[in-house]
């Protein structure tokens, strides 16, 4: 990994954090304040923190660091986080979260001198210049690095001279520290003579390997100065006797280097001679004694003891002791890996081209004339089902929950708040439902201008609220579901609903509908998604910008979705979009009907048969109706609905698949024939040709011939109104007559 | 044969930047996500040194740190802390804790190498 995939887990990173503070305010919000949240959030900026740090984002680190510790004074007493300090918090996560994307995009810097200020004076901050000390303070150790082949062996530096004594305590060991590594990182600051006083070693018998016998006494020859020496020594403070002289500075360096080597030859500290670190060891000792060669070298016998402490202080597990009953007992993590969206995007592609390929080598194997019960059919049923599977494998990976993206509106639900004076809290449900990451990232901007719309329009001041009898603060709650193969979201407030004579006026105004229009409530409550239609009296900074629910509309219709809406005056208005779960494959059910082949989404499929004569019943002009078990179901003749043909009068014997669209509104299709149920890579229309009413996408299917994907529930919406409009007609006549 | 480190660090980009920067100087890197992960890590890899954050979800770095040192066959496992509490009361908790020693981040990759060395068995 480089510097810069490293930088893109970090913003990753960031991006989930700031999700999981969100995610942790909005609990706060609702149930009130909590140790575990305060905490969760505290990690989260903490985090952030660190990793600007490592990659010297300063105004990241310093704001970020203001934050924290504002978070660290509710942290230690919870009482401490009142309202009005929670909700700046908010508001600095906010800020937080545009330095973030400053950072990522490299883009201007954030002015953050405000709410520092802010964040200074509420928590009493006051003296920290906002500088993080992990900053300013540097790394605590300095290591002098002076490797050993630096070394001349003649040479006699004239340096400072110490007298070390150090004697470790049991704790030094216990801390996982070999008094060894110390003594070799002295080495490395200069010449060493050693001494070892053993003297405290007991006899083997009667030796325990938990305690601390041995204790050295160290003549070092450094340039160093004597703060260099005691930090080789910080890790160990209180875990040992230390003391450190400073001798004359060193004046000659004679000496019989012969004498001392062969003194030394024996000299091994007691570990295998392969491993780096006695090797090191040894040259040290032989280094030492050359340079120093004017002190008396006294090399007793050390072997023994050292081993045994050695050996626990490295702490190596022998393989087969795996006791640790804690670490056992710990709970596993969820193993996950970070792939590129683009990876994934191949994937799926190239997962659709292979259904399509898996459907044109069964088609083929049919034509050929292979039996269903011989081996090769056999063989492609198995890749059928494999193939389904590793699709919805594949798709498992790019299903996400709408999580993130709910929540990024709690922080669209303050800034309206802030800027209308109102009053709301956002209430989410169903915040897990899963789906695919391509509608996720659709619905980020038709959810933001739902929110606004619903604060900047459906809620009230919270005086107007006061006096309608409702609690000053508006809710609006926002759900996801999974519901017949799709996704439904609504977004549901508590305000005032939709003031159907103010929208029905403007309307007319606007030249949206004619001025004696019939419209029923529901009808007029649609025409607030008309193209060009805007109640906004001022046009606000939020919503009203004329641009408004007609653009919802189309965004959610491109993600192959619909949106209705109902409302009740004086109580609220609930928005209600359902979308495919992908937009990637479909399981369909592949029809004939005027001589063309189409696609039904299986998903709105509720049952499939042929009708017998007494099934079938005429009302008015020439509807058609199906009697299925009690109910009545109007039948749609495909063929003739999308203008193929013309309408037939005896539909007796014919075959229909009886359909559900989102609003519980039931159809019987007639068409001429079923071939059977498939899986489709959906290709859209919009972007290829242009949006066609009744139809929401093509395919290709496995002998190459394009086929039409149905929208069941526009076909049914259009039926239902064209089955109004003439019974309306001949009301109207009857009237007349 | 090249050392094996642990490191358990909550934070991707740290256990990222860790791990790029100790595979760049020849180690195994083996990564955990909090304490308890690392308790099971440390069991599969028999790391030759540990280093931990402190600021973690599940099990945090005090804590992981004074399990392995109560712990059978790894209590004397040299433990470096590597986190961006700078204060000396925090290195007190972890030296109390049984830590070995400690970096401060933001860390210079030589200086978090020398720091390694300095306790490598």
């Amino acid at each position: 990994m480089n510097l810069d995939e490293i930088k893109d887990t970090f913003f990753t990173e960031c991006a989930e954090q700031l999700a999981e503070v969100e995610s942790a305010f909005c609990v706060v919000q609702i149930d009130g304040l909590d140790i575990e949240n305060v905490n969760a959030i505290f990690r989260a900026v903490h985090s952030i923190k660190g990793g600007a740090g490592a990659f010297g984002f300063s105004d990241l680190v310093s704001f970020s660091h203001v934050v924290e510790n504002a978070l660290d004074i509710v942290r230690n007493d919870i009482s401490q986080g009142t309202d009005d300090r929670l909700n700046l918090l908010a508001r600095s996560m906010d800020v937080l979260s545009d330095i973030v994307d400053a950072t990522r995009e490299d883009g201007e810097k954030v002015d953050d001198a405000e709410i520092t200020a802010e964040l200074k004076a509420m928590f009493n901050l006051g003296g920290e210049d906002g500088q993080p000390e992990s900053t300013a303070v540097e790394i605590d150790y300095d290591p002098v690095p002076i490797s050993l082949t630096d070394l001349d062996l003649g040479d006699t530096s004239s340096g400072n001279v110490f007298e070390i004594v150090f004697e470790p305590k049991s704790s030094l060991y216990e801390n996982g520290h070999d008094p060894q590594r110390i003594l070799r990182h002295l080495g490395e600051l200069g010449t060493c003579t050693t001494v070892v006083d053993d003297s405290k070693v007991p006899a083997l018998d009667t030796l325990s390997p938990d305690e601390a016998f041995l204790g050295w006494t160290i003549k070092l020859d450094t340039e160093s100065s004597e703060e260099d020496v005691r930090e080789a020594f910080d890790w160990v403070e209180g875990d040992c006797t230390l003391s450190i002289k400073l001798e004359q500075p060193e004046i000659d360096g004679g000496g019989d280097i012969d004498d001392i080597l062969s003194g030394l030859e024996d000299f091994d500290l007691g570990e295998d001679p392969d491993e780096a670190a006695p090797a090191e060891s040894n040259d040290a000792s032989v280094e030492d004694a050359g340079a120093g060669g004017k002190a008396d070298v006294t090399v007793e016998a050390v072997v023994e003891a050292v081993p045994d402490e050695k050996q626990n202080a490295a702490g190596k597990p022998p393989a087969a002791a795996n006791k640790d009953q804690q670490a056992a007992a710990a709970k596993k993590s969820n193993q996950t890996i970070r792939v590129e969206s683009q990876k994934v995007d191949r994937l799926i592609n190239l997962m659709g081209e292979l259904v399509i390929n898996q459907a044109m080598v069964s088609e083929q194997v049919t034509q050929d004339g292979f039996s269903s019960s011989s081996p090769t059919a056999l063989l492609m049923v198995e890749f059928q089902n494999l193939t389904r599977e590793v699709q919805e494998s594949v798709m498992a990976i790019r299903a996400q929950p709408v999580k993130p993206v709910f929540m990024r509106m709690s922080r669209i639900l303050r800034e309206v708040c802030s800027v209308t004076g109102k009053k709301a809290a956002l209430v989410l449900e169903g915040e897990n439902t899963e789906v695919d990451t391509t509608v996720i990232e659709g619905l980020t901007d038709p959810l933001t201008h739902m929110i606004r719309n619903s604060i900047d329009h459906g809620i009230e001041s919270p005086e107007d609220r006061v006096a309608a009898g409702k609690p000053e603060t508006g809710t609006i709650k926002l759900s996801a579901l999974h519901s017949s193969g799709r996704i439904v979201i609504n977004v549901e407030d508590d305000g005032a609903g939709i003031n159907r004579e103010r929208v029905l006026q403007m309307g007319i105004e606007k030249g949206i509908v004619s001025e004696n229009a019939d419209l029923s409530d529901n009808d007029i409550d649609s025409l607030i998604m008309a193209p060009g239609f805007s109640t906004a009296e001022a046009v606000t900074d939020l919503s009203g910008r004329g641009v408004g629910m007609d653009v919802v509309r189309q965004s959610i219709q491109s993600l192959g979705g619909r949106i209705s809406i109902s409302s009740k005056p004086g109580q609220g208005s609930q928005f209600s979009m359902s979308m495919p779960l992908t937009l990637a494959i479909l399981d369909g059910m592949v029809v004939r009907a005027a001589g063309q082949v189409f696609v039904i989404p299986v998903s709105a499929v509720l049952e499939t048969f042929n009708m017998k004569p007494g099934d079938v019943h005429k009302i008015g002009n020439d509807d058609q109706v199906l009697k299925l078990r009690g109910n009545l179901v109007p039948i749609i003749q495909v063929g003739h609905q999308l203008g193929f043909c013309g309408k037939q009068d005896d539909n007796s014997g014919g075959t229909v698949l009886v359909v559900e669209a989102g609003n519980n509104a039931m159809a019987a299709l007639l068409v001429d024939s079923i071939d059977g149920q498939r899986q489709v890579v959906i290709k859209s229309l919009e972007s290829n040709y242009d949006r066609v009413p009744c139809i929401a996408a093509a395919t290709i299917m496995g002998n190459g011939q394009i086929a039409l994907i149905l929208d069941v529930e526009e076909i049914i919406a259009r039926q239902s109104r064209a089955a109004a409009e003439s019974n309306s007609n001949i009301l109207k006549m009857e009237m007349i007559a | 044969m090249a050392k094996t480190i642990l490191t358990v660090d909550d934070s991707p980009t740290m256990r990222e930047m860790l791990r790029s920067c100790l595979t760049g100087a020849d180690f195994n890197v083996v990564t955990a996500e909090h304490g308890a992960d690392g308790l099971d890590k440390l069991q599969e890899s028999q790391p030759d040194v540990v280093i931990t954050d402190i600021n973690m979800p599940v099990m945090d770095g005090f804590e992981f740190i004074e399990n392995v040192r109560q712990s059978q066959v790894s209590n004397r496992m040299p433990i470096l802390v590597l986190t961006t509490e700078s204060h000396q009361d925090m290195k007190m908790r972890a030296k109390n804790a049984g830590a070995t020693g400690w970096i401060v981040k933001p860390f210079v990759p030589e200086k978090l190498i020398d720091a390694i060395n300095r306790v490598m068995p």
